[in-house]
């Protein structure tokens, strides 16, 4: 039995737009898995992205619940929050969003200096660990205007692991990469995975939604279909990319 | 001209912070500015109007003579004689011949007061002033009555006075005789352009006819015990008041014969001179706010330029011109500027009055409320000028925006010299974050460190000033040349000498004290008369800062006053004359003291024999003592007083100067309000360099947010920033108010006789203005940045 880390009840998202409301999530029930590598697919305009950031409390929906690990995030106070994203969530944005003036690692370091139970030695040690493992050890010194689209996006995802969260959430992480930097991006995220790390990504790239165990589309702000697939190889990618595209025909993607 | 007016709504529109921000910069600025010029020039005019209409010459002086015998119509008969020999100098037009009366105070509603009066007849044919009640209404055909006095308004200030409180009085030359003391009720107040102001040791009082036959009946005519010749100066003469005075004392040696005598324009000088001091100071910093407004100008325009980079791009591309747009962006911020200014100067009106209200008891005057309008709109003009100018070439930068360039984003990559980096540390991590944000984006800071420099350095040198000046001993060191806790003046008692010795023993009983010989004369220096200290231990005198003291007898020390005005230097030869003897000195160095506003010389005693001769047997000096515990003096002076009778030994120990409480009080005033003007700048400048850093950053906000920072972590984090901003500054502030306080302060001070002003930084002066700073800079950022609580990770979403 898969353990559910993130819950969304009847999860509503509205917009006021010039005296008309747009609603842009539409009664979302949800359940996220331990473990699972979710893709969140759908039209532009379907209201994934703001799916995402609902349930990752980055903003706040116009109705309904968010559970994580059982607890409703939605009646967090600001501080609360504020300690969730920092010690349970991850976040790797489409624009790389690493803070202008300071250095790749210290970007990474940032949210590893806020937990209090670790060492600044122990947080250094994992930031050079993560860097490593990203090839970007030796950009390490530099600022993100120093750096390829690549180089930062893999950063971010540093930054985003560092204080090894509950549940990643990547929004289109790979939408402003050309394609050798797309598939490095992709093929961390595949191995991170792999290592246990739940991941949630909002992507439009077909490519990119071949990465995750679990693809759910969504038209409207409502959940209109899901598959699951097994664990990405990429030996098999061929057959999975044939299944894939079926279900989202079938979704009239 | 029609695409120019909507380019300007639409910045007006879109900035609208900003240019509210200018507008109150000018606000503030064309505030303080036609408060200042109003309060300085109306007061410089109404002293000038009223020396006019009160009827005193160009000189006025009071003519000398014993008390002892001289039968008053010989005294009479010489003064028609000098006057006859002045009125023939060429240059003098006529010299009317004014009864008054001497006299000392003696207390005002029992508090000790000092310092001589000229007492006039409130009807006097010859001088007419303007009397007031005690809510300041002029009085017309005001009757005063036997018993009452007419006093200077500046009393109100020296005396805490009120209508109805009791003045004692003394004649002079009769002092320490209680059966000569008289005592008077006020019952109004006067406006005296000559001696009315509080810094000023002689005033005019008033009594009416009856009571002054009475106070001379003794030994006088019925109108005085002396006159003064009051000299009217040729219309046509080109001399001015000095250059006749040196004539008049060339031809007559008028000076020498008298009590005292003083110029229109000296008068002029020390009754505006507390008015010129401060308020210079005041304007001295409105100069420095005006500098301050560039500064945070400047930043404004930079970031606007930098955040609208795309739109200024769209607006070429679509056929603006570099000019038009220049020209929109300039008249915009005029226009606020203006806004400011229209508004400032009428509002100004009941501050001016306010102030007028306030300095009324201490410069004695009477000045209107007005705004001095046209010297405020020219320096305003200027002022506009120097802006116009200032943001045209803030503005050349416009030209090197393409629309390619623009179009393509705009924002330039940050990049900054390592020099300044430090590590980001854990267990401060706000404040390393703060200070990389800070050396990240040093630009938009250095207008907000500018300001506080230039803040810090008013304000701490405004304290080092009131701290100088609240100090009684530097008070004192700048009025007295030689340091003395106790002063001793000779009686008439036969047995002083033994008694004055026994009163030493008394003093010796408390503590150590040197002992010398101190006083003071009027003598003609080069036939201008001047102040002339006196002393046996010429080593004691303090502030001989350049050369040396005048050791022998041939010797003299200056003032640097006497320097700038009568061009005397290190070496050369003078005559100096006293009662129709003269000698040669040698200035032998210069020294300080404020007496006289700095028209003083010293010399040693010897020096003064050489002058007027040696003293003959039993000749009596007046003695200083030099206590070495000078907290001792109040217990010294009770002992010998219940001993000994004023008459027998007369002791004194205090050495307050009457004026310091004014000048302390008007330092506090402008303190107060530098700080608040500085609170102000530093609310304006926070709020417009907070308000562009914000919107540059907001997107780092929203990743610090996504990371796991909260609002109040943020706030935190940026409001340190500019606490060390501000502390940059101070430092910058403090390290030029060392460099420069001593000299700006010597500039303005040369006015009171202090031509070298030395202010040891107090600890105290420096770190209250830096809390003060960092603690305004803390609070209006935190404030601002509250939009921090706006701003979600979900700015950092494309959709």
């Amino acid at each position: 039995m898969e353990k559910v880390i993130l819950e969304s009840m009847d999860l509503c998202k509205s917009f006021a737009n010039e005296g008309h409301q747009n609603h842009v999530l539409d009664n979302i029930d949800l359940k996220l898995y331990e473990g699972d590598f979710t893709v969140v697919m759908g039209s532009s305009g379907s209201g994934k992205s703001t799916l995402l950031y609902s349930l990752s409390g980055m903003d706040v929906p116009t109705s309904g619940k968010v559970y994580y690990k059982d607890k409703e995030i939605t009646a967090l106070k600001e501080k609360d929050m504020a300690m969730l994203r920092s010690m349970e969530f991850g976040f790797v944005f489409q624009q790389v969003h690493l803070v202008s003036n300071l250095s790749l690692m210290e970007n990474i370091l940032v949210p590893g200096y806020m937990d209090k139970e670790k060492t600044k030695a122990e947080v250094k040690e994992k930031a050079l660990e993560l860097m490593e493992q990203m090839n970007i050890s030796e950009a390490k010194d530099r600022l993100p205007s120093q750096v390829s689209g690549g180089e930062a996006q893999r950063a971010a995802i540093a930054r985003a692991v560092i204080n090894e969260p509950g549940i990643l959430f990547a929004d289109e992480p790979t939408g402003a990469l050309n394609r050798k930097n797309t598939v490095d991006v992709l093929n961390l995220l595949t191995e991170i995975n792999k290592n246990g790390q739940s991941i949630l990504m909002v992507t439009h790239d077909v490519r990119a939604a071949l990465r995750g165990n679990r693809l759910i589309y969504l038209e409207d702000g409502k959940v209109l279909g899901e598959m699951e697939l097994p664990p990405f190889d990429e030996k098999d990618i061929k057959n999975r990319e044939i299944q894939v595209n079926s279900w989202l025909s079938s979704m009239h993607w | 001209m029609r695409e120019i007016l909507t380019v300007i709504k639409g910045n007006i529109r879109k900035n609208k912070g900003s240019y509210i921000s200018v507008a109150i910069l000018m606000f503030v600025v064309s505030i303080a500015l036609t408060t200042a010029f109003s309060v300085i020039f109306n007061t410089n005019k109404r002293d000038a109007e009223q020396m006019d209409s009160v009827g005193l010459g160009n000189i006025m002086a009071a003519i000398d003579y014993e008390y002892n015998g001289q039968p008053i119509d010989e005294y009479y008969a010489f003064c028609d004689e000098l006057a006859n020999k002045m009125l023939a100098v060429d240059g003098v037009e006529s010299i009317d011949k004014i009864p008054t009366v001497i006299m000392n105070i003696v207390d005002v509603n029992g508090e000790d007061g000092n310092g001589s009066l000229f007492v006039y007849d409130y009807k006097s044919e010859y001088l007419t002033y303007n009397i007031y009640d005690e809510n300041d209404k002029l009085l017309k055909d005001f009757k005063l009555n036997e018993g009452e006095i007419i006093v200077p308004v500046s009393f109100k200030s020296l005396y805490n006075t009120e209508i109805g409180d009791a003045v004692t009085l003394e004649l002079h030359g009769w002092e320490q005789e209680k059966e000569n003391y008289h005592t008077y009720k006020i019952a109004a107040y006067m406006e005296d352009p000559y001696m009315g102001s509080s810094v000023m040791g002689i005033k005019t009082l008033l009594l009416c006819d009856e009571d002054i036959a009475s106070l001379c009946e003794k030994d006088f005519t019925k109108e005085g015990n002396a006159l003064i010749l009051s000299v009217h100066k040729n219309k046509e003469s080109k001399l001015t008041d000095a250059e006749l005075e040196a004539k008049l004392n060339q031809e007559t040696s008028y000076a020498g014969y008298t009590w005292i005598t003083l110029t229109k324009t000296q008068a002029y000088n020390y009754m505006t001179m507390i008015t010129n001091i401060f308020v210079g100071i005041l304007v001295a910093f409105i100069v420095m706010l005006v500098v301050a407004t560039i500064i945070v100008l400047s930043h404004n325009i930079s970031s606007s330029i930098e955040h609208d980079f795309v739109n200024l791009g769209i607006l070429k591309a679509v056929g603006m011109t570099n000019t038009k747009i220049r020209i929109s962006i300039m008249l915009g911020y005029l226009f606020a500027g203006l806004v400011g200014v229209n508004i400032g100067v009428p509002v100004s009106i009941p501050f001016i009055a306010a102030i007028n209200k306030l300095i009324r008891p201490v410069i004695g005057l009477y000045p209107e409320s007005t705004p001095a309008l046209l010297e405020t709109i020219i320096t305003l003009v200027v002022i506009f000028v120097i802006i116009t100018v200032f943001i045209a070439i803030k503005l050349i930068k416009i030209s090197r925006i393409t629309p390619v360039s623009a179009i393509n984003g705009g924002r330039k990559d940050v990049h900054f010299s390592s020099l300044f980096k430090l590590p980001i540390s854990k267990k401060a991590l706000g404040t390393s974050l703060a200070y990389r944000q800070l050396v990240s984006g040093k630009k938009q800071y250095i207008g907000a460190v500018l300001i506080t420099a230039i803040l810090t350095l008013f304000m701490v040198m405004i304290s080092d000033m009131c701290i100088y000046f609240s100090d009684e001993n530097k008070v004192n060191d700048m009025f007295a040349p030689v340091e003395y806790d106790m002063y001793t003046y000779a009686t008439q008692d036969s047995d002083w000498e033994e008694k004055l010795a026994d009163a030493e023993t008394i003093i010796a009983k408390y503590t150590d004290y040197k002992k010398f010989m101190y006083t003071s004369k009027y003598v003609l220096l080069n036939d201008t008369q001047i102040w002339c200290g006196i002393n046996s231990e010429p080593e004691y005198i303090k502030n001989v800062y350049e050369g040396r003291t005048c050791t022998y007898d041939n010797e003299i020390v200056v003032t640097e006053y006497m320097t700038d005005n009568y061009g005397l230097e290190i070496g050369d030869k003078v005559t100096i004359s006293l009662d129709g003897k003269s000698a040669d000195y040698i200035v032998s160095g210069y020294y300080q003291c404020t007496n006289d506003v700095g028209k003083n010389i010293t010399m040693s005693l010897e020096g003064y024999y050489r002058l007027v001769g040696e003293p003959e047997e039993g000749d009596r000096l007046n003695y200083v003592y030099d206590l070495e515990d000078d907290e001792a003096a109040e217990a010294i002076y009770e002992e010998i007083t219940a001993k000994y009778s004023e008459e027998e030994v007369y002791f004194g120990y205090d050495t307050d100067f009457s004026g310091d409480d004014v000048i302390i009080f008007a330092l506090y005033g402008i303190t107060i309000l530098i700080y608040i003007l500085s609170g102000i700048f530093i609310a304006i400048t926070v709020v417009l360099v907070c308000s562009k850093i914000f919107a540059k950053e907001k997107q780092d906000y929203g990743i610090y947010k996504a990371i796991g920072f909260t609002s109040a972590k943020l706030r935190r984090q940026f409001a340190i920033r500019f606490v060390i901003c501000a502390c940059i500054g101070a430092i910058i502030g403090i390290i030029c108010t060392l460099l420069f306080s001593d000299s700006l302060l010597s500039l303005i001070l040369k006015m009171f006789g202090m031509y070298n002003f030395s202010s040891s930084l107090n600890i105290a002066a420096a770190i209250i203005p830096v809390v003060f700073m960092s603690l305004m800079y803390y609070l209006f950022s935190y404030i601002v940045s509250k939009k921090m609580k706006k701003v979600t990770p979900r700015i950092l979403i494309n959709e």
